[in-house]
This record gives structure tokens, C-alpha cells and sequence, in this order.
């Protein structure tokens, strides 16, 4: 009888133990399932030098890069530098008009904001670099940086660039040559 | 940057940087800023960590990138181990990508202090380095250094003018109010190199001397231009002196605010 029990017990304890390994075998898929579609684009290798990826903390969801993240081109890959409805002087004079040097820290250096702007003008993926006027990395107070982005965000007036008759993506950035808290050059 | 003979270095016996040289062709199989690409110029500098012109030119897809931190990093190697081959391009794209005119100016200082020959040309080969010079003393505000550089070197080899020396020398003039010198310099320029720059700042120095009808006829000329594209061009960059429409229309609308009032 006891010899009867030990074998069912045993019985018992192989099938338990064979459930137990399923369970964990399938609580360890669960997992590895979820870490995998939680990887967003920005985890990706980058194809170019530059690139940027979307982030779901800084970018909007329902910007459209009407080619594909794979065929975004350089702003001065068409030949034709900035391209700006009423050209440089035009997008100078947004800046002139809307930072106010007047409430910011006496800083000096060079704020790089980078984005794309897609085939319908549209733009988003702003990122910035900063660095002094010695080329060293350097963060400049939110007095400037907040305003050069809003500006920056709030351009109306980029124009499509063309490869071949069709409209193209492209990243941009404007550098701001900053001196005492002034903006003294835009590029490009 | 035309791309070194590796067989120099080889002649040198110098099979490293031969190595690397060799490697280095790679780099143009891809698109300047593909990964894959930037990952040949990483294995270049592994066979030879002095091999400048594979550290050069991963420097130069960051200065198209804007990326000025990426760029003062490869720059500063690439001329520390070649100076004579690459102080050239860090003056030029010092001025030119950051508006860093100071830097220009040292940079092709220092350079004209280690040769005895011609110094020669910016980069992308629109100045002759000591124009280039010239036009960021006045970017610095220094017009009178400005005319003194530009009028030399327009004088030491007058076969070879740049496409905007006359130009840009005439803007000097016009910003210290010498307007006969600067209309001089414009028409040299329109002789030179017919662009609707030359023919818009004409116009400004003929309005500030009272000539209103070769003013009208200058501004106009500017506009057909500008209107079939004979301007300036640089294909990453607004030039110094670069004109578009709206500074057309800006002169024509202060023109109607006057006669209105």
C-alpha cells in the first residue's frame, strides 16, 4: 500500500513538475514576446550618420514621412540649399521678430535644431546640439534653447524639394552663432 | 578632398597607412553618410591611427550634418597630423558652416606662416584663401583690413578673379558709404560674372546718390536675373552678399512708402 502511495505521489510530483516547467517555459515566451514588441524605431541600428529615429517622447505620431525613413535626403543633396518661401531673409526676419534677447541668459556658443521636413512642407524630429564658441559641448539655459525651438517649430514656409519631379523628405537644420545671449547668424 | 595615391605611402614604406589607404577606397562604394560606409573609415584608422584622411573624412559627414561637436574632434586630428593638406578646408568651413570668421582667419594665418608657395583655395574653391580672408575681416566688421586684402589680391593675380571678389569688394566700399568705388567694383563684377547680386547693390549705391534712373534700370536687370536664376549659388549654403526676391521687393516697397509720403 505505502509502496502504492509513493508511486502515486511520485506520479503526482513528475506530472507537477512537468506543468511547473511548462508554466515557466511559457512565462518566460510571455516575456520575450512583450520586450520585443516593445522595441520602438529608435532602438534600431542607424542606417546614415544622423538619422532620427521617431521618439514617442518629443515626436508627433501623425507626422508622415511620405517616402519612408528610408529615403530621407540632406537638405543640400537637390543643389539648392535652404528652401524657404521668401528665402533666408525671410526666415531671418521670423527670428528678428519673435526671440526676445531681452529675456535670456548672456550666453555664447551655437545651438544646432535639426528636423525633417517631409513632402508637404510639414516638419517634426527636432533634436539639438549645442556647444561654446570653441566647438565644446555646452548647454545653454532654457531662456534660449525654449525659444529657438518654438521659433524653429512654428516656421511656415519650407518648401518641398524635388528628385526627379517627385517631392522628397529631407532633413534641415538652422546653427545659431549665439553671442551674449544674441542671435548673430543663422546658417545655413 | 581628392582621395591620396596609396602608392605614396608605399614608396615611403610606410605599409600602414598603404593599408589603410587601400581600405579607404571602400569608403566610396556607399553613400557618404551610410553607417556601413563611416565603419570603413573606422577600420582605415584601427590599421593606422594616423592616417588623416580617413579621420578627415568622417569629420566631413558631420560638418554636413550640421554637427559642429563631431567635426572640431576630426578636424583638429586630421590637421594636427597634416596641417599643409587640411588646414585649408578647416579655415574655409570654420567661415563658411559656423560663421566662425575669427577661426577662418587664424587658421589661413597660420597656414600662409608654414608655406612659401600659394596658399591656394577655400574647400569648395570659390575663394582664393586670401579672399576668402578678406571677406571675413568684413564679416568682422573690419572694412578697411577688408579692401586692403581684397584689392591685393586682386592686384597679385588679376587673370584669376573669384566668381564674387568684386562684389563682395564693393559691398566693403558701400558699407563705408564710397559709392563711386563700389559702383566701379559692381561693374567689374557684371563684366566679370553677370549674377543679379551685382546689379541689386548697384542699385543701392545709385539710389544713395540721387541716380534714379539707373537705379529703376539696375533693380530691374536684378530681378530678370534673379528670375531666371543667374545668382549666386552654393549648393549647402546662403553666400555672403546672396540676394532673393523679398530684398528686391523690400527696396521696391520703402521705394512706394517714400512716394506716398
Amino acid at each position: 500500500m505505502l509502496a502504492l502511495d509513493m508511486r502515486t505521489l511520485l506520479a503526482y510530483e513528475i506530472k507537477n513538475k512537468k506543468r511547473m516547467r511548462i508554466f515557466r517555459l511559457s512565462y518566460l515566451l510571455l516575456c520575450f514576446v512583450l520586450v520585443i514588441s516593445c522595441e520602438t524605431v529608435e532602438d534600431k541600428p542607424l542606417r546614415y550618420l544622423g538619422d532620427i529615429p521617431f521618439s514617442k517622447l518629443t515626436d508627433n505620431k501623425e507626422f508622415v514621412i511620405c517616402n519612408g525613413e528610408q529615403n530621407v535626403f540632406q537638405y543640400f543633396n537637390l543643389g539648392d540649399n535652404l528652401s524657404f518661401e521668401g528665402g533666408k531673409r525671410k526666415l531671418i526676419s521670423v527670428f528678428d521678430k519673435e526671440y526676445n534677447s531681452q529675456k535670456v541668459t548672456k550666453e555664447s556658443g551655437m545651438v544646432r535644431i535639426r528636423f525633417i521636413v517631409n513632402c508637404n512642407g510639414e516638419t517634426n524630429r527636432f533634436r539639438i546640439l549645442e556647444s561654446d564658441l570653441r566647438y565644446q559641448e555646452k548647454s545653454f539655459d532654457n531662456s534660449i534653447i525654449n525659444q529657438l525651438l518654438s521659433i524653429t517649430r512654428s516656421l511656415n514656409g519650407w518648401g518641398p524639394k524635388y528628385n526627379n519631379g517627385k517631392a522628397v523628405d529631407y532633413y534641415q537644420y538652422l546653427i545659431f552663432r549665439i553671442v551674449d545671449g544674441q542671435i548673430i547668424k543663422i546658417l545655413p | 578632398m581628392g582621395q591620396p595615391n596609396c602608392n605614396v605611402y608605399l614608396w615611403k614604406g610606410d605599409t600602414l597607412q598603404y593599408e589603410a589607404c587601400e581600405l579607404s577606397y571602400k569608403f566610396n562604394d556607399y553613400y557618404q553618410f551610410d553607417m556601413k560606409g563611416i565603419a570603413i573609415l573606422d577600420s582605415c584608422i584601427a590599421i593606422c591611427p594616423y592616417y588623416a584622411y580617413a579621420i578627415y573624412e568622417k569629420g566631413v559627414v558631420y560638418l554636413k550634418a550640421g554637427n559642429f561637436l563631431g567635426w572640431d574632434k576630426y578636424i583638429n586630428l586630421a590637421v594636427e597630423l597634416d596641417p599643409l593638406t587640411y588646414l585649408t578646408s578647416r579655415a574655409s568651413c570654420r567661415g563658411k558652416f559656423f560663421a566662425d570668421y575669427a577661426g577662418a582667419i587664424r587658421d589661413i594665418d597660420l597656414l600662409d606662416s608654414l608655406v612659401s608657395y600659394d596658399i591656394g583655395h577655400t574647400h569648395d574653391g570659390t575663394y582664393h584663401l586670401l579672399a576668402y580672408q578678406a571677406l571675413c575681416y568684413r564679416q568682422l566688421g573690419k572694412y578697411h583690413k577688408a579692401i586692403e586684402l581684397f584689392e591685393a589680391r586682386i592686384a597679385s593675380d588679376p587673370d584669376f578673379i573669384g566668381f564674387y571678389d568684386y562684389l563682395h569688394l564693393g559691398v566693403c566700399y558701400q558699407k563705408l558709404n564710397d559709392h563711386d568705388s563700389a559702383l566701379a567694383c559692381f561693374q567689374k563684377q557684371i563684366d566679370h560674372n553677370s549674377i543679379a547680386e551685382g546689379y541689386y547693390y548697384a542699385a543701392i549705391s545709385y539710389k544713395k546718390i540721387g541716380e534714379e534712373e539707373k537705379y529703376e534700370q539696375a533693380l530691374g536687370e536684378s530681378l530678370r536675373l534673379l528670375k531666371i536664376k543667374q545668382k549666386m549659388v552654393d549648393p549647402y549654403h546662403v553666400l555672403e552678399d546672396e540676394i532673393f526676391l523679398m530684398d528686391i521687393e523690400s527696396l521696391k516697397a520703402s521705394d512706394k512708402a517714400l512716394h506716398n509720403n
